[in-house]
């Protein structure tokens, strides 16, 4: 079998993010610049449903093995069943959705936006918006772990929260990058968490605030490269946590995919270029796979959006997205 | 029913823009004009493989220079899918269009596009007495009516003028303020005050208005009309007022008024009351024969009206342009700190990320419906919100006699 296969059908436009189903190791959500929301089976390689949006999505994450949530530009929260395809609205933000997050425990759905407020939805009451927090700043970026929420924000600000007592932040810091936050994700053991910045860097950080643990933070340089003594710079655009080895994949809009090992302060693996940026990757629930979203993430403009689309083969038009499955053999 | 009407609905359309057409030769020639033009020279080719091939050989252009398909939605402008007519379509599209049509959501008062198909026509001409009365009648009737249930008629009947019989063109969007109830097909339980000119006594009462039986009649209205005066906002529920093509931005605020004046309705006055699909028929004159596909109607029909009903909403082209990113609390801005040696650093704005210019960019720009954040008004208070952010709560109690007032005043 093959390390790597490509999904068929993938969205018509750029990825916004790649989501494996907590509980079946071969469903995927995908949410796409296309306005769409898509649900694969990449054992199968087929798309099982797609959800169409007013507007760009930003967002997805999966409640149960059939439920799952989005958000996106159109500020609406949808709740989608990947049965039967039925959204249900759940209520607004004012300004476009950025992350979400499901926690199984408290059976509450957790929105960030760039309206800079975190709101908290449960689908099944009458009114299902719960409650809503106020931030400094928009949110970029959330992960859950545990009972431990982290929100990235713009400006370099983190807030990190106990959902159980949502009244003030647990912590709030700012960034150890000097640089706009890229990317999230939090430790599969809850003990910290992992951040990439616009300038090729990722910081790996612990919660536990005292001073032995914060010693332990540190940050190193990826995803960049020197060419005729200029350094080219590119964003960490995500990063990913194995579930069972801890150890994390990040990826940027360099096209590399990279794991490390953030104990030993090594890097495990890279792969192989892909052809354009990566805005997402995920790992599945068992940690046999990995979901490598390929398409184009904004960073030239427009201009680079007409660029990134097609490939140098002048008969063969390549989509403008991609979606890479590997199957992880050995760490 | 939905079913059944689908296939009498549904017409060749043009995936590259989802605008319906009467047959599919028409079609290919939009396609042809539309989309398959060569922006450099005169020709027009039969696909996208075809015009993708020709700018490069002909034009000289890199593959990775191609220009867009023009004219096309979203995330259909690439050269990856070869359509010919209707052919080509990639299946889950083709089932979600399907799907579209026939399931009739539950939908935000106003941010639904229109079947154009059913759109009633309606001539100008003078009324006579008889139906001047009975819309005096009905217009009474309505504002009688009102003050029994005047809150449900405010919300359910702008989610009726929109939301009610059309299974149609309405991009798959969850109500943000449609109440729960709401049935699965996207009607409302009840609604009041939406359909003004058949509430008269004798008609059925509302409720029988998402009932199959009343629908048929409407969407065929004869080939010999005129196209509906702009104004003419008197027919069936959810067929006047073309919905403005981006809802949320562009929605009046209280869509149904314009039903509610009896002198505005010339031609849709209460007609016998008889509910049957020939109910506008005799006083209208429409001859029997009005099919499912009429004989190619004057031009305003094909050319004029159907575009923006079809243009389904992420397209941003005619909103007004994205304004221009501002931080909101700018003592937080920051500054990229200076590199020691050459960089190249490819996200250079501190401030603003990627994905926040991308959905500024006319593309992909959604504008942001500022009256529809009326959530649910007790959640703003009920629960444990932090934020001030929340739009103004309106206690419940008020709401209704605002409401009432600004159709009264529309009246006026």
């Amino acid at each position: 079998m093959a390390d790597q296969i490509e999904l068929s059908s993938p969205p018509f436009d750029s990825i916004s993010l790649v989501r494996f189903s907590p509980t079946n190791p071969s469903h995927l959500l995908v949410s796409s610049w296309d306005t769409t929301v898509r649900l694969y089976d990449v054992d199968a390689n087929e798309q099982k449903s797609k959800f169409d949006h007013r507007a760009a999505v930003l967002t997805c994450c999966f409640a149960d093995a059939n439920r799952a949530f989005s958000g996106g530009l159109d500020t609406s929260v949808r709740e989608l069943d990947l049965t039967t395809e039925k959204v249900t609205h759940l209520g607004q933000h004012s300004d476009s959705i950025s992350a979400s997050n499901y926690s199984k425990d408290l059976n509450v759905l957790i929105t960030g936006s760039w309206d800079r407020t975190l709101r908290f939805w449960d689908p099944r009451a009458s009114n299902p918006q719960q409650a809503s927090y106020d931030l400094p700043e928009r949110v970029y970026q959330m992960d859950l772990v545990n009972h431990t929420l982290v929100v990235s924000m713009a400006s370099r600000l983190f807030n990190i929260y106990d959902i159980r007592k949502m009244d003030s932040p647990a912590q709030t810091r700012e960034s150890s990058l000097k640089f706009m936050t890229r990317a999230l994700a939090c430790m599969t053991d809850g003990q910290g968490f992992a951040t990439g910045s616009v300038e090729g860097r990722i910081a790996v950080e612990y919660f536990d605030p005292s001073p032995e643990a914060q010693e332990k933070k540190y940050a190193f340089k990826c995803h960049r490269q020197t060419i005729a003594d200029v350094d080219h710079v590119w964003p960490v655009n995500a990063l990913a946590f194995h579930p069972v080895y801890n150890t994390f994949a990040s990826a940027g809009s360099d096209g590399t995919v990279s794991i490390w090992d953030h104990k030993l302060k090594k890097r495990l693996r890279q792969y192989p270029k892909y052809p354009t940026a990566i805005p997402s990757i995920a790992f599945n629930c068992d940690g046999t796979k990995l979901a490598v979203g390929v398409s184009y993430t904004w960073d030239e403009g427009e201009e680079g959006a007409k660029k990134a689309i097609y490939s140098t083969h002048p008969h063969h038009v390549h989509p403008r997205a991609q979606i890479s499955i590997r199957t992880l053999l050995t760490h | 029913m939905a079913k059944k009407k689908n296939k009498q609905i549904i017409r060749p359309w043009c995936w590259y823009c989802e605008r319906e057409f009467e047959d599919e030769k028409v079609l290919m020639q939009h396609q042809k004009a539309k989309h398959f033009k060569c922006n450099m020279c005169p020709r027009r080719l039969n696909t996208a493989g075809g015009l993708a091939v020709h700018i490069q050989q002909v034009h000289k252009l890199e593959p990775e220079n191609l220009p867009r398909i023009e004219n096309a939605l979203p995330g259909r402008d690439g050269y990856e899918v070869e359509i010919f007519g209707m052919e080509g379509i990639p299946a889950p599209d083709v089932a979600d269009y399907k799907r579209r049509k026939e399931i009739e959501l539950g939908l935000n008062p106003g941010t639904i596009t229109q079947p154009q198909a059913k759109r009633p026509k309606i001539d100008n001409r003078p009324l006579s007495e008889e139906e001047l009365r009975a819309q005096l009648a009905a217009h009474k009737a309505l504002m009688g009516a009102a003050e029994s249930h005047a809150a449900p008629t405010a919300e359910a009947s702008s989610g009726t003028v929109y939301g009610a019989p059309q299974a149609y063109a309405a991009p798959p969007v969850p109500a943000a303020i449609s109440p729960p109830a709401m049935s699965p097909h996207g009607m409302p339980p009840m609604m009041p005050g939406a359909p003004p000119p058949f509430i008269p006594g004798a008609m059925p009462p509302p409720g029988a208005f998402g009932a199959p039986p009343f629908m048929p009649g409407m969407p065929h209205p004869g080939p010999g009309y005129p196209p509906m005066p702009p104004f003419a906002g008197s027919p069936p529920p959810g067929m006047h007022l073309p919905p403005p093509p981006f809802p949320p931005g562009v929605r009046p605020p209280f869509p149904p008024p314009p039903s509610f004046v009896p002198g505005m309705a010339p031609g849709f006055t209460p007609p016998p009351p008889s509910a049957g699909p020939g109910m506008m028929r005799p006083p209208l004159g429409v001859p029997p024969s009005a099919s499912v596909s009429p004989p190619p109607p004057p031009a305003g029909f094909l050319g004029g009206i159907p575009p923006t009903i079809m243009t389904p909403p992420p397209r941003p082209a005619n909103v007004g342009a994205p304004a221009e990113l501002k931080m909101q609390n700018p003592a937080l801005a920051q500054t990229n700190p200076a590199f020691k040696k050459a960089t190249d650093l490819k996200w250079s704005d501190p401030n603003f990320s990627p994905d926040e210019r991308r959905a500024n960019h006319p593309k992909y720009y959604y504008p942001k419906d500022v009256t529809n954040q009326q959530l649910p008004r007790s959640q703003f208070s009920a629960h444990g919100t932090q934020g001030q952010d929340g739009p103004p709560t309106v206690s419940p109690g008020d709401e209704p006699r605002g409401k009432k007032r600004a159709r009264a005043e529309d009246f006026l």
